[in-house]
């Protein structure tokens, strides 16, 4: 079966399908397709050197498509395709500095950044007429691609990571005590956090609803699992929550609650550092060597998980850090390991309060989303910071902490919209700039 | 590494200039967790009639690497009543219920008393749909897996078959009272424990994908 006359119309631009070539064809066909592979014009000894190979072929007896396919597949194997190059300045400098990045490769920042792909043409022509790092060209460039479905690889790649709702896929609950878990509970799971981040961004939502949404994205299966009433149907579709459901943004999702969890209970712990890692960018250390575990027989039987844990915070060498990520955990004892609302864990009701260190209290999931959401930049931070790590492919320096204030605040004035975030990491120095290595 | 992107980049280039080559039908088995519908001495009235969040549904995500039509065999489990009708096999995408299958286990050879029940075990269901490249989502479950019973089972929408009669116990001549009475104690044993598993339509499946 041959190729799509659409894609065949895309390589050979001279016109010629009919294979009647002329002279100049194979020139003009090499440019197109190797400024499409290198994301950048590209020179004449580059196209010299492609089209060289064209000839080769055609001098072994081969035809013109066969040497053409060895050019394409010279232009697949060039680092410029295979890596995204972003030359540093010739001139030798004598002290770190940074330049500002070229029309294209900035045009490859956005694309891969938002799409996890190439740039396509409206880009690449912008970037050839010089405008793309223009604020309002940018602004629309932005928002062109968060409405294409390109974009879904945003969800899919930086939620995925951000999230850590990959680990779905390997998490074994219990099945004697977690009967209810299933492929198609686990799928159902995994869908509804990536329509929920996928509405955040096509609607351009406010990222606080990643905290406290009152909506969420349920099929008949998940809505039975949370106790939601009126979801008949396989299909996902857009449910708004009662006032008085237990569900709501993130935490109240049983993506994020099973896979902050054990597979036979409950970690006020995990769940506690998750939501520190995540929603408040202030992860805790690792544990240090010899911590004893908790007496997992006992939970529910002789001590309530709290109690527990309780003791184990007597150990002031521990109580540093789970002072800090115990009570953020407490709040969500409500929800089981694979995220049922639940009131008891065994003889013992659910104590679902916590006090933070600084003092505050609250109770229960609703309390705790309020805490969090009462210190929106605390979370617009870290929600910045880790975008930006995703959008740059390296971690952030001292030197980026300006950059990511000024994203913060300006996001603020605009009610933390996606867009707003993700044009200020587009606009910001981190992301026009590229640092030059200090001469060794 | 290299090696492996000489051929990718060929192979690459080479379907751009003179289209896909025609690919050999490949075979993927995809098993879900064992996981059976559990024995029910009386059909449920209040359950999933789509099957699909009941424990016999398979669920799987698979990467599809071109579109095309697919073949996609389920494998069957477990045992029907004698007498109830034919099941109803859908075959879902992402979701929506894209094909269903009428199936007669009846009209099957099986090793099982015929009078007894009806046994799924070693069918095979064979399903052909088109699927777009990438992640998808596939699903096969029983559609109204309680219903289609003997009425004898008291479920919704009982079968309309003819239930075939079970054959007479004739106890050979000459047995004893107690040994009369164990005889007749192991018969009702069988017919109950065939009973309990009426509702267990299939406890496990596999799958058989084919590009085209």
């Amino acid at each position: 079966m041959g190729p799509p006359s659409e894609s065949l119309k895309k390589i050979y631009v001279c016109g010629h399908l009919d294979g009647h070539h002329t002279k100049g064809c194979a020139r003009l066909i090499v440019e197109h397709l190797s400024q499409r592979a290198y994301r950048r014009p590209v020179t004449p000894k580059e196209v010299t050197q492609l089209t060289s190979l064209i000839a080769d072929v055609q001098k072994d007896g081969g035809s013109f498509e066969e040497g053409l396919a060895t050019a394409i597949q010279a232009m697949l194997l060039s680092p410029h395709f295979l890596f995204r190059i972003e030359r540093t300045p010739a001139a030798p400098l004598t002290l770190a500095s940074t330049r500002s990045l070229s029309q294209y490769e900035l045009a490859s920042r956005l694309s891969y950044f938002l799409w996890s792909s190439m740039p396509d043409d409206a880009l690449l022509a912008a970037a050839s007429r010089g405008k793309l790092a223009q604020p309002a060209a940018l602004v629309a460039q932005v928002h062109r691609m968060l409405l294409d479905p390109k974009s879904h690889a945003l969800v899919e790649n930086f939620g995925g990571q951000w999230l850590q709702v990959r680990k779905l896929e390997s998490v074994k609950p219990d099945r004697k005590r977690f009967p209810e878990f299933d492929e198609y509970l686990r799928l159902s799971m995994r869908r509804e956090t990536d329509l929920f981040f996928e509405s955040i961004v096509r609607e351009d939502r406010s990222i606080l609803d990643f905290i406290d949404a009152n909506y969420s994205y349920l099929n008949e299966r998940l809505a039975r699992f949370y106790n939601v009433p009126n979801v008949s149907g396989q299909e996902f579709r857009k449910v708004v929550f009662a006032a008085d459901a237990h569900r709501g943004g993130l935490l109240g999702q049983a993506s994020v609650l099973t896979i902050s969890s054990y597979a036979n209970r409950t970690s006020p712990v995990l769940r506690g550092k998750w939501v520190l890692e995540n929603l408040v960018g202030a992860p805790p250390p690792p544990p240090p060597p010899d911590v004893p575990n908790l007496d997992e027989a006992a939970t529910g039987l002789s001590s309530s998980m709290r109690q527990q844990l309780e003791q184990h915070r007597q150990n002031t060498i521990c109580a540093s850090c789970h002072t800090r990520m115990d009570p953020l955990g407490f709040g969500l004892e409500n929800f089981d390991a694979i995220g049922a609302w639940r009131s008891r864990e065994g003889q013992f009701t659910i104590d679902a309060s916590g006090t933070l260190p600084d003092g505050r209290s609250f109770d229960g999931p609703r309390g705790l989303e309020s805490i969090l959401r009462a210190q929106p930049d605390v979370f617009a931070e870290c929600l910045t910071r880790k975008l930006l790590i995703y959008a740059l492919g390296r971690g952030l320096e001292p030197y980026d902490d300006a950059a990511v204030k000024k994203i913060v605040k300006s996001g603020g004035t605009d009610d933390y919209r996606f867009s707003s975030l993700i044009l200020g990491i587009v606009k910001s120095e981190p992301f026009q700039k590229r640092r030059s290595e200090r001469p060794r | 590494m290299l090696e492996k992107y000489l051929t990718a980049a060929e192979k690459i280039s080479r379907t751009a200039i003179f289209g896909i080559e025609p690919l050999k039908p490949t075979l993927v088995r995809l098993r879900s967790p064992e996981r059976s519908q559990p024995p029910q001495l009386a059909p449920l009235t209040d359950y999933d009639l789509t099957g699909l969040s009941l424990p016999n549904a398979i669920h799987t995500t698979y990467r599809f690497p071109v579109g095309g039509e697919y073949v996609i065999r389920a494998h069957l489990g477990g045992v029907r009543p004698a007498g109830s009708e034919p099941i109803q096999l859908a075959l879902w995408l992402d979701g929506q219920q894209v094909q269903l299958l009428r199936f007669d286990p009846a009209k099957t050879a099986s090793f099982t008393n015929a009078a007894e029940r009806q046994d799924l075990g070693g069918m095979t269901q064979e399903f052909r749909t088109k699927i777009a490249p990438g992640d998808h989502w596939l699903a096969v479950s029983i559609l109204r897996l309680y219903e289609g019973l003997p009425a004898s089972y008291k479920g919704p929408n009982p079968s309309k078959l003819p239930v075939p009669p079970l054959p007479q116990f004739k106890p050979p001549p000459g047995l004893s009272p107690p040994e009369l009475e164990a005889r007749r104690k192991s018969l009702i044993s069988a017919e109950l424990n065939s009973r309990r598993q009426t509702a267990r339509a299939s406890d496990r499946w596999s799958w058989v994908v084919h590009t085209p």
